[in-house]
């Protein structure tokens, strides 16, 4: 876990370059601001100016914006390149986190936090980090010149300096407020523009469009009149800064003028501060504020960066196992389950608890009980993605967190509830599992599946292109595809999650039939809701609160109290 | 011909608040101008007079002194007020956007279901694009294109040499800009294509991860996305450089400007033609036109974000009215001939169906899950195109008749129900605003729902959605059909409408839904079978 303050330290050397080179753009302002003065001032003298004074001036002229563009390039590389470093990590996290992703938010909130919200961390490594230095050095840089020439005027600026850190400080609380608030006043009128939109199919039909458009428009009168009041306020803070600027370097100008006619109360007709240190004081005093003025804007940068950091943080600490280099047994062994817990997300309990069980090699077993019970938590628990809380697997004499989990993804044959798949044709979906796969195989799998009734009736057959997410095949028949596509790899794990529960009752019994045949041999693992067609099973669990509460055959289980009591309603 | 959106339309009926926002921006711009100008002047001029002891005493340093603390408080004063009336003037044109928008989409054929959430994100995102082009497009142009013209006026009337040159570098300074739209348009266009592409080709094996961590596939499939990635990152930078280069380009040429003013000015100096001290003031005006300039160097993306939100927005259209016959009344008799349906892009249709409903008939459609019977319904409602067959409504096709007729007269509860972050009783009026509150609870009642609403401490006024009380997805879904219920519906389409209930509750609502359609046709989608469900007409779905 780390702040955002460290993740800027691996571009130190890169941002420490842009901030010397954005205090050496205002050494040279400064330079050229006296070379500017001692023009001018041999102007009013009426003496030749030396041309060598005009070129140097060109050249400075010149050579600032490059500087100035030079530092805002660094800056930029600098936020890219770690931005792309964060991304990488962060989506690294994720995919080794698998199903534990989605204890954080649904795939398409981590998608825009890993876009939107790591490029919102770009601008304040390229902007605001750096603008924290130079609103020090830039002003400190342009007092001690001018307290060379005028040490008045120097603390008339530097009276107004310390008042500027105050106001930043109020500025920044000001602007974090509002646009808090801001953020919460937008977010329910874009919640309610989006739930209307979301609507308009419901909206149409019970025809009510006027009073649909009366409420926004209410909800957005109401809204405005908040943000001005809101603005009204945040917006005074930053014209004071602005008026204490202006005024400054009105007081200045004021102070340098009658000074220079003579007529200062206190020194009347002396002259303090000659022409050429009066105009130099001059042309730098609005620079003094610029810096101040540039971070005050860049603020928004900041705040937004923090907030998408806060949302980044979650996935920094998800408790993903990593698993060791051990290699992963590749005939079946035993699997045993040693005081095993899991524990769920935060602020919810267990979701398994002290689980004691073991699995000889090619034995077939059932877990049962009600929704939630954790029989999905046990399959997963298999796959090795999350950390146990308590306890281990092991596999064979090894633990499962040691194992190389790759390989031992491999043995493992998983289905899970929602089958998934790629937008693309059901032969490329189908291949994911084994790029070599030939058609002969394939037409195998589907035979075994019983998928090859339909998917050879469709009229362009494997070549049928999924929509996303496998829309335009019913339920049953993705399921039915995706044991296909399992039955592409070798493995002698099998974990099904449910896998015929959208299929019709009397498909059921067939896919069950079928399914005997082809795991024999396997060790199997089968998280079902009916036991009906399965008394070919070796043993079934009877889980209860993320607890076994019963092992035994079939009709053992069929007659527990508890079983009967979680699918009586079924039965009825 | 394609209704498009016009901006300058919504943004007429608040003129007056963009025409004082520009002024007021105007005025910030020229104070800060003025303010260099004349204290630059102001120091010169006092040295000049210093310098010649004998006139000190009489020069009028009240007028100069007064313009320069007048100039300081108009900056400051102008940029208030100029940040609020642009932020008012911006919010007024937000909300006739999204009226404008809520009313074309309504009025268009957009089905939104559970997969548009990213879509209607989108757009929403879109509309609030669209300010860049009154703030960082119009805005910037005006103020450089008015305070340069001002600015070169007065250099024209002092000595018009000089602000023939000047007038050179000014259109120098034009020519940055639509070099930068030149070179950079269609990338910044490619790069707002890009971003959602980026995302779709994350989100897409995101959502597939298990799976893929288990094929061995997600490697492969994270290396095609850092390939987009890498592309649209190449693209980023160039962009960048581009901004940097506008802005250097722009810097430059002032400066150029500046000293080239200078270097014509100096002779001029020397023969006595012009003052040290108005030099020293037009020196002063142009550095200070720096400000102006510099918001110009990014034009070009705001252009290209504002103009592709607006094409995006365009593309959704209103809907063109397809039937034209309204007459419908009496008792209705609803005819399938040969009808099978399939949703958009989906592979396979339904089995043909032919059928025959009169008012006072039930229908039960059955069918294991996925098979179509939410397509079904939403095709016998209208709002799909059956994929074969004829829907005959009273001897017509369902096709001829007006959007609004069918609307009248078919009421469909739909599987994605829609329920508003609004109180109880604010849902239920959006389909009877006049309806009284007995009448809510009495249809409430009908919807098995009167024990759960004499548990709600706030009864009808209980808020519901996001914000409100939890609602469980049976519960909702009776409370759309007690909304439903609340309309004359002639046809009457439920789909799933038992979900939640226990068998006893689930058979008191059928008895209710029964008698209250005695003289309606009512069909209903349901995979539950209810021991009542079994005296009514049948239909088993099947896929083709």
């Amino acid at each position: 876990m780390l702040s955002l303050r460290q993740i800027v330290q691996s571009e130190k050397s890169r941002l420490h370059l842009a901030i010397a080179l954005g205090a050496t753009a205002a050494l040279l302002m400064i330079w050229q601001c006296w070379l500017l003065a001692t023009l001018c001032d041999l102007a009013l003298h009426q003496q030749p100016i030396p041309s060598s004074l005009l070129l140097h001036i060109l050249v400075l002229w010149l050579l600032r914006p490059l500087l100035l563009a030079a530092k805002d390039l660094l800056g930029l590389s600098a936020s890219q390149n770690i931005c792309t470093s964060v991304r990488h990590q962060l989506l690294q996290l994720i995919s080794q986190a698998g199903p534990l992703r989605q204890r954080i938010a649904s795939d398409g909130d981590l998608s825009t936090r890993l876009l939107e919200q790591v490029d919102a961390l770009a601008p304040y490594i390229s902007r605001y980090y750096p603008q924290l230095y130079l609103v020090v050095l830039c002003p400190l840089f342009i007092s001690v010149a001018v307290a060379t020439q005028s040490l008045l005027a120097a603390l008339l600026l530097l009276a107004t300096a310390p008042l500027i850190p105050l106001f930043m400080i109020l500025l920044g609380k000001r602007a974090a407020q509002a646009s808090q608030q801001q953020v919460q006043a937008l977010g329910l009128l874009g919640g309610r523009f989006l739930e209307f939109l979301r609507g308009a199919a419901l909206i149409r039909q019970l025809q009510a469009e006027p009073l649909v458009l009366n409420r926004l428009n209410n909800a957005s009168e109401d809204y405005r009149n908040r943000t001005m009041s809101v603005l009204s306020k945040a917006f005074l803070s930053g014209a004071v800064l602005e008026l204490f600027a202006s005024l400054a370097i009105a007081l200045v100008a004021l102070y340098l003028g009658l000074g220079l006619l003579g007529e200062l109360p206190w020194a009347k007709a002396e002259i303090l501060v000659s022409y050429q240190p009066a105009l130099f004081i001059l042309l730098m005093a609005p620079e003094f504020y610029a810096p101040l003025r540039q971070l005050g804007s860049d603020y928004h940068a900041k705040a937004q960066a923090e907030a998408a950091f806060a949302s980044l943080a979650p996935i920094w600490t998800l408790p993903f196992c990593r698993g060791g280099d051990s290699p992963a047994p590749t005939e079946a062994v035993c699997i045993e389950f040693q005081q095993f817990s899991l524990q769920g997300s935060e602020h919810r309990a267990a979701l398994l608890t002290d689980i004691q069980a073991k699995v000889l090699p090619a034995q077939r077993i059932a877990l049962t009980g009600p929704s939630g019970a954790g029989k999905t938590s046990v399959l997963e628990s298999l796959l090795g993605f999350q950390q146990p809380a308590q306890g281990q697997i092991k596999i064979g004499d090894q633990k499962l967190t040691d194992l190389n989990l790759a390989q031992w993804r491999q043995q493992l044959l998983y289905l899970s509830q929602q089958s998934q798949w790629l937008s693309g044709s059901l032969r490329s979906n189908l291949l994911v599992a084994k790029p070599s796969a030939t058609d002969a195989e394939l037409k195998l799998v589907l035979q075994q599946a019983l998928c090859a009734d339909f998917v050879f009736a469709l009229p362009a057959g494997l070549d049928t292109v999924l929509a996303e997410s496998g829309i335009g095949l019913s339920g049953g028949q993705l399921q039915r595809l995706a044991l296909a596509r399992a039955l592409l790899k070798q493995s002698w794990c099998w974990l099904l999650d449910e896998p015929a529960s959208m299929l019709p009752k009397e498909q059921q019994q067939h896919y069950f039939q079928q399914l005997e045949q082809l795991s024999r041999g396997k060790t199997l693992l089968l998280a079902t809701h009916q036991l009906q067609q399965l008394d070919w099973l070796d043993q079934v669990w009877l889980i209860v609160q993320g607890q076994i509460v019963a092992k035994g055959t079939v009709t053992e289980i069929q007659a527990h109290p508890l079983y009967q009591a979680s699918y009586a309603q079924e039965s009825q | 011909m394609k209704d498009q959106l016009k901006l300058s339309a919504l943004m007429r009926p608040h003129w007056r608040w963009w025409l004082l926002s520009l002024a007021l921006g105007a005025l910030t711009l020229a104070s800060i101008m003025g303010l260099f100008t004349v204290s630059g002047w102001f120091i010169t001029a006092s040295a000049l007079a210093g310098l010649q002891l004998a006139s000190a005493g009489s020069f009028n340093y009240f007028g100069p002194a007064a313009l320069i603390r007048f100039f300081a408080i108009s900056r400051t004063a102008g940029r208030y007020f100029e940040r609020l009336s642009s932020h008012n003037a911006i919010l007024l044109l937000l909300q006739q956007l999204r009226l404008w928008f809520m009313r074309r989409f309504l009025a268009s054929s957009v089905q939104p279901d559970t997969k548009s959430a990213d879509l209607l994100q989108k757009l929403i995102t879109d509309i609030d694009r669209l300010d860049q082009w009154p703030l960082r497009v119009i805005a910037p142009v005006f103020w450089a294109c008015l305070i340069s013209a001002g600015w070169l006026t007065l250099l024209w009337f002092w000595q018009n040499d000089l602000a023939q040159l000047a007038f050179c570098y000014l259109l120098g300074l034009l020519l940055v800009p639509v070099f930068a739209v030149l070179l950079g348009y269609s990338r910044a266009c490619t790069l707002v294509e890009m971003a959602s592409q980026r995302r779709q080709e994350l989100l897409e094996p995101l959502s597939a991860l298990t799976m893929l961590q288990l094929h061995q596939g997600w490697t492969a499939a994270e290396q095609q996305w850092q390939q987009t990635e890498q592309q649209y990152q190449k693209l980023v930078w160039r962009q960048s450089v581009l901004d940097l280069c506008c802005q250097f380009l722009l810097l430059s040429i002032l400066a150029l400007m500046a000293f080239h003013l200078l270097w014509t000015a100096l002779p001029l100096l020397q023969q006595q033609q012009i003052s040290i001290a108005a030099l020293v003031a037009m020196l002063m005006s142009t550095l200070a036109l720096t400000e102006l300039w510099l918001p110009l160097a990014t034009l070009y993306r705001h252009l290209a974000d504002s103009l592709m939100a607006k094409q995006r927005l365009d593309q959704i259209q209103p809907q063109v009215p397809k039937g034209s016959l309204h007459h419908l009344s009496g008792p209705l008799t609803l005819e399938l001939q040969q009808v099978s349906v399939a949703y958009p892009d989906a592979i396979q249709q339904t089995s043909a169906v032919n059928y025959q409903l009169k008012s006072g008939e039930m229908l039960w459609l059955q069918g294991p899950s996925g098979v179509g019977k939410s397509t079904f319904l939403c095709t016998l409602a209208g709002w799909l195109q059956p994929a074969s067959g004829r829907i005959l409504l009273n001897g017509q096709e369902l096709q001829l008749y007006q959007d609004s007729t069918l609307r009248h007269h078919i009421g469909l509860l739909s599987q994605q129900v829609s329920l508003f972050n609004m109180s109880l009783a604010a849902n239920l009026r959006l389909a009877k605003p006049q309806a009284s509150d007995e009448e809510l609870r009495q249809v409430l009642a009908d919807a098995q729902l009167e024990q759960w609403l004499t548990h709600l401490p706030l009864g009808l006024d209980t808020e519901l959605g996001e914000y409100g009380v939890a609602v469980s997805g049976g519960q909702a879904r009776r409370i759309a059909l007690a909304r439903l219920l609340l309309q004359p519906h002639q046809i009457l389409l439920l789909d799933e409408p038992f979900v939640g209930l226990d068998p006893a509750t689930a058979d008191q609502l059928f008895q209710i839904l029964s008698r209250r359609c005695s003289q309606q046709i009512l069909i209903i989608a349901s995979h539950q079978s209810l021991p009542a469900l079994k005296n009514c007409q049948q239909l088993q779905l099947k896929l083709l």
